[in-house]
């Protein structure tokens, strides 16, 4: 692979250019990544990839080794791994519900102490996800209640 | 996904409950000890204490409900039951185990019904109390995390504007 850079004062916005015989899943990955950088989330829907704005997700799971980003009315597909897309996102209001869960705090509708010293989030889609107990405790520091 | 429960968070939860039982009978011994020495092989001693053989008895009970604890509030074993099924099940059990160490060890008369009614009265009552303390503790708990989402919330908002 051969990467080339233009480097030009005169150059007002930057320009990324890729070319390749097809797309892979590897270079899928670096699209995703750098779309990270402008606050982007990339997924496949139908084969389609699109790119999706932090806010409208309302968590991102992992199964099967594939991480899957849930929207109010779809579920696309990502070639980022779970904790990558965890370090990028905590700023914007994600945070640990497990092993295998990033939630958005912007879309929980509220939130219950469950069995075992977990939490029973509900979405505002009316979807109920588990915060294990070892990332609860993290969630209360985060919410200022510990 | 639920966290692997360890030997050591089975350990820590016998201890406890142990611990407190033992504490509770001691306390008995001192205040009931002589008077129930007769009709009890749990005061065998009197108000001098209780003996290795109440205390192994009450140790292997603890094991037990630590077992029916992981047992019926751990999503490993039972999916999809509610909490109050849940709860039933682990009062039953319990109360299953007491009757078999009562018959077996002689903890009080096995056909004395004034015996059983104090210790359903006694075990309710101690029931009913925990349930709601739990209960409050759970209640403030869930607005401290009400309060704290909202916040949470209004603070990403105002990140973003």
């Amino acid at each position: 692979m051969e990467i080339v850079i233009h480097s030009d004062r005169d150059i007002e916005e930057m320009r990324i250019d890729i070319y390749c015989r097809k797309l892979t899943p590897e270079l899928e990955k670096v699209i995703a990544m750098l779309k990270m950088l402008e606050q982007k989330l990339t997924g496949t829907y139908e084969g389609e990839t699109c790119f999706l704005d932090p806010d409208k997700v309302l968590y991102i799971d992992t199964t099967d080794k594939k991480t899957f980003i849930y929207t109010a009315d779809k579920v696309y597909e990502t070639a980022l791994k779970l904790y990558e897309l965890e370090e990028e996102l905590s700023c914007a209001g994600f945070f640990r519900g497990g092993k295998s869960t990033i939630i958005n705090l912007r879309h929980i509708e509220s939130l219950k102490a469950d069995l075992n010293r977990r939490i029973q989030v509900t979405l505002d889609n009316g979807e109920k996800l588990i915060v294990s107990r070892q990332y609860a405790e993290e969630l209360k520091k985060r919410l200022g209640v510990k | 996904m639920e966290e692997k429960k360890t030997i050591f968070d089975f350990g820590n939860q016998v201890f406890c409950t142990f611990g407190f039982s033992i504490l509770a009978m001691a306390v008995f011994c001192i205040l009931v000890g002589d008077e129930a020495k007769e009709i009890s092989s749990l005061f065998a001693l009197g108000d001098e204490g209780l003996s290795i053989h109440v205390i192994w008895q009450f140790f292997a009970v603890n094991v037990l409900i630590a077992g029916f604890r992981f047992l019926f509030f751990s999503e490993r074993f039972i999916q999809g039951m509610s909490t109050i099924k849940r709860t039933l099940c682990m009062l039953g059990s319990v109360v299953l185990t007491v009757a078999i160490f009562v018959y077996f060890c002689g903890w009080f008369p096995f056909d004395v019904w004034q015996a059983w009614l104090s210790f359903f009265l006694s075990f309710g009552l101690c029931f009913v109390i925990s349930l709601f303390l739990m209960r409050w503790k759970e209640k403030l708990e869930n607005r401290k995390m009400e309060e704290g989402l909202k916040r949470a919330k209004e603070k990403l908002g105002d990140v973003n504007t």
